[in-house]
């Protein structure tokens, strides 16, 4: 059988994490084909200029950051699937497959089951990109006789950012796989990312110190530009989420000391499986925490500012026009999508690295741990990995509200109403608990025997 | 195996079931497991009835497939067998719930296993505690670490299974069925991956380990000399007792292996 053809084979059995791959990039894919197609529509002919440049404004809005989170989704998603396979890998090295073959297979798995999601979601994303031209007709922001076009640039955008998302991650980790031998290798399964590389501390270092400085920029520079203010800080709570997302592994190493002393007492040995896990597979824990830090940052902060801009607005006597509606229901529109997708991220890798933690499980259950007892330590897992992801997310959206809160009002207190930020913990909450607890419940249906496989762990 | 030993053993196949039988901390009766549909149906285990006394150490051997290692999961609770019943102290193993039938096995059985099954992300040490901690009891560090001493670990505690030798994990894995002192002890293969000197010293362990605090141990192996540690050996093939051996040596154990071998060819394979 050629290795392309065990690719295959492998897609066939490893249902459950390349499902989570196909329907994050399927996502992704329809978020950023819907809005790419709006730059289709603006080069259509009979636009008016004024028409294209308000519907590339909104496409480029979404546009940037969309991409670098869709990336980051698919990016996660792809990566855990990956990393839960290097014990295989491992063993497809050790019966003789070069690493270049090795990496061909992971990235033909990943192109596959890309190309055929990002298809796909072609005639939702055609759909919802229709539904945003209707809503910004019957605002008024664009002429009405400017028609729906779903083209070439929505296509490229859909089917080449999500390609190069794929490709990015599992070279990446394709690259790892192949570097390191394969007895290193089944440790590194057994223990994975007990080391935080380099790279990744400095770009979301960066990526904070750039939330942080567009928080300034809001509060000082920038403070009274109407819309770009607005839109500057957006991007703060982004680029800052995005920042500690990248440095969450690092955070929850931190955190996890603490926690599992003053638990200790309460939790028995489910606290204990559990807290050794999250040391000793931080990274598996952080593909939880991220999309919880970006879901976050992005809701709490657009919500919040959305809020203070209103607050402001009244405040000054300033009548809000029906322009100025329409771009604030534009906004949430657009978050709205983002962060559905970051919530479809976190449910699908609850699922993923649940499903794979089976044999994990099984072993465990022969050793006299009770199914309630998994079940126990899994809520611990993943209660620590959403809890630390709201407070990073927190802190993001914190960093993008206190700037334009300055800017606009002079004052940095805390924002008034707790009422949406209790919404979204709540909705974290209830997702990573659902979506972790039913995967486990899954995990555990299977006899422990057949579970445990007959892998020497 | 000293003669004073003897007496002490009563292992019973089959109709031979005595009152004495009663009381052993195992018995299997009838016990049966098949896998796999109708269609395509695997019978490992062909019927087995037997009984272990208390303090008593009992090698099972066989050719690969026999049943062995069906025979110990569903012994030990592990597994559920197809048909027949397990009873463990006297009572019936309860094959209900899951939660139910770990709790009742994982204070009174511990396993060796033939795949090891430790857990990767923990330490040498941490493993071997694992059981009592899940079993909620306190954790004797002093005789965990004391146990990884005699398997010949004692500088290996705080390494991870994957810095380990397979023949270590093998080791880490011995120490932990013991670690809590349960009553009945199964080790499958205890020493398939350990050298001659390695294996005699696992080998008194498990020895000690029922000579001391009268545990009952049964212990898969194809070793002659190995099972010459044992009190007595069952001999397995088809999934069925075939022939036991009290006080084997490890030149009878082999005599009779090749015997019950020739005798299987002559029948022809099943
Ligand atoms: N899950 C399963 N599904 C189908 N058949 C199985 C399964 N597990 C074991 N068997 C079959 O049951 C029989 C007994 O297997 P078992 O593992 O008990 O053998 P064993 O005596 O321990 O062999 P070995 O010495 O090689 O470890 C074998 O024929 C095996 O193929
Ligand atoms: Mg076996």
């Amino acid at each position: 059988m050629t290795l392309l053809g065990l690719a295959f084979n492998s897609l066939r059995f490893r249902r459950g994490s390349f499902t989570a791959t196909f329907v994050n990039v399927f996502l992704g894919a329809v978020v950023l084909m819907s809005f790419a197609s709006l730059f289709d529509t603006a080069g259509g002919v009979g636009v008016s200029p004024a028409d294209a440049s308000s519907l590339t404004t909104i496409a480029g809005a979404v546009g940037g950051w969309g991409l670098v989170i869709v990336g980051f989704g698919v990016a996660s998603t792809m990566n855990l699937s990956v990393r839960q396979r290097q014990a295989e890998l491992a063993l497809l090295k050790a019966t003789g497959a070069t690493p270049s073959q090795i990496g061909r297979m992971i990235i033909g798995e990943g192109v596959t089951v890309s190309i055929l999601a990002a298809l796909l979601g072609i005639v939702p994303a055609w759909l919802i990109g229709r539904a945003v031209l209707g809503a910004l007709t019957s605002t008024d922001q664009v002429a009405d006789d400017v028609a729906y076009r779903f083209g070439p640039l929505a296509l490229i955008a859909g089917l080449s950012m999500t390609l190069l998302a794929t490709v990015g991650a599992t070279a990446i980790t394709a690259r790892q796989a192949g570097r390191v031998s394969a007895r290193e290798a089944l440790s590194q399964a057994a223990t994975d990312g007990r080391s935080i590389g380099r790279g990744r501390i400095i770009a979301g270092s960066l990526l904070l110190v750039v939330g942080i400085a567009c928080s300034l920029t809001t509060a000082t520079v920038l403070k009274n530009e109407g819309f770009t203010t607005l839109s500057i800080a957006g991007q703060a709570c982004i680029a800052a989420a995005i920042g500690l997302a990248l440095l969450s592994p690092l955070a929850l190493r931190g955190l996890i000391r603490p926690v599992d002393l003053a638990t200790r007492p309460f939790t028995g040995a489910a606290g204990y499986l559990a807290t050794t896990t999250i040391r000793e597979r931080t990274r598996q824990t952080a593909a939880i925490t991220m999309p919880v830090i970006i879901l976050t940052g992005l809701a709490a902060g657009t919500i919040y500012i959305q809020k203070i801009q209103n607050a402001a607005n009244a405040a000054d006597g300033i009548t809000v026009s029906a322009d100025d509606k329409g771009v604030q229901t534009l906004n949430f529109i657009i978050v709205g999508m983002i962060a559905l997708f970051a919530a479809i991220v976190l449910i699908n890798n609850c699922v993923a690295s649940l499903l794979a933690r089976r044999q994990e499980f099984g072993v465990a259950r022969k050793l006299g741990a009770t199914p309630g007892q998994i079940l126990r330590a899994v809520t611990f897992e993943t209660m620590f990995a959403a809890a630390s992801g709201l407070a990073l997310g927190s802190i993001s959206a914190a960093i993008g509200i206190a700037g334009f809160r300055y800017g606009r009002t002079g004052s940095v207190g805390p924002a008034i109403d707790a009422v949406p930020f209790l919404a979204i913990i709540l909705t974290v909450a209830i997702l990573t608990i659902t979506a972790s607890l039913s995967a486990a419940h899954r995990s555990l249906a299977v006899p422990m025997i057949q579970a445990a496989g007959t892998t020497r762990v | 195996m000293n003669a004073a030993q003897t007496d002490r053993m009563d292992i019973l196949t089959s109709s031979d079931l005595t009152r004495h039988a009663m009381q052993d901390p195992l018995r299997v009766v009838g016990l049966t497991k098949t896998y796999g549909p109708p269609s395509n149906r695997v019978t490992a285990l062909a019927g087995v009835t037997t009984s272990f006394a208390a303090g008593t150490f009992t090698a099972i051997m066989g050719p690969s497939g026999s049943g062995k290692t069906t025979l110990l999961q569903c012994a030990s609770g592990l597994d559920r067998p197809t048909g027949g019943t397990v009873h463990v102290d006297g009572r019936e193993f309860v094959q209900g719930g899951e939660a139910a039938a770990t709790r009742f096995r994982r204070t009174r059985i511990g396993f060796v296993f033939q795949q090891y099954n430790l857990l990767p992300t923990l330490t040498a040490l941490q493993n071997v505690t694992l059981p009592m901690r899940l079993a909620g009891r306190k954790v004797n560090r002093r005789q965990c670490m004391d146990l990884l001493e005699q398997v010949g670990l004692a500088g290996f505690v705080d390494r991870r299974p994957t810095e380990l030798s397979g023949g270590q994990q093998q080791r880490v894995a011995i120490a932990r069925a013991l670690a809590s002192r349960p009553s009945i002890v199964f080790a499958d293969e205890p020493t398939g991956a350990l050298d001659g000197t390695s294996a005699a010293e696992v080998l008194s362990l498990l020895r000690r380990a029922v000579d001391t605090y009268g545990q009952t141990m049964v212990m898969v192996t194809h070793d002659p000399i190995a099972a010459a540690f044992a009190d007595s050996v069952v001999f397995l093939a088809d999934g069925r007792i075939v022939g036991t051996m009290k006080n084997p040596s490890a030149a009878a154990v082999s005599e009779q292996m090749l015997r019950l071998d020739l005798a299987r060819r002559n029948d022809g394979p099943r």
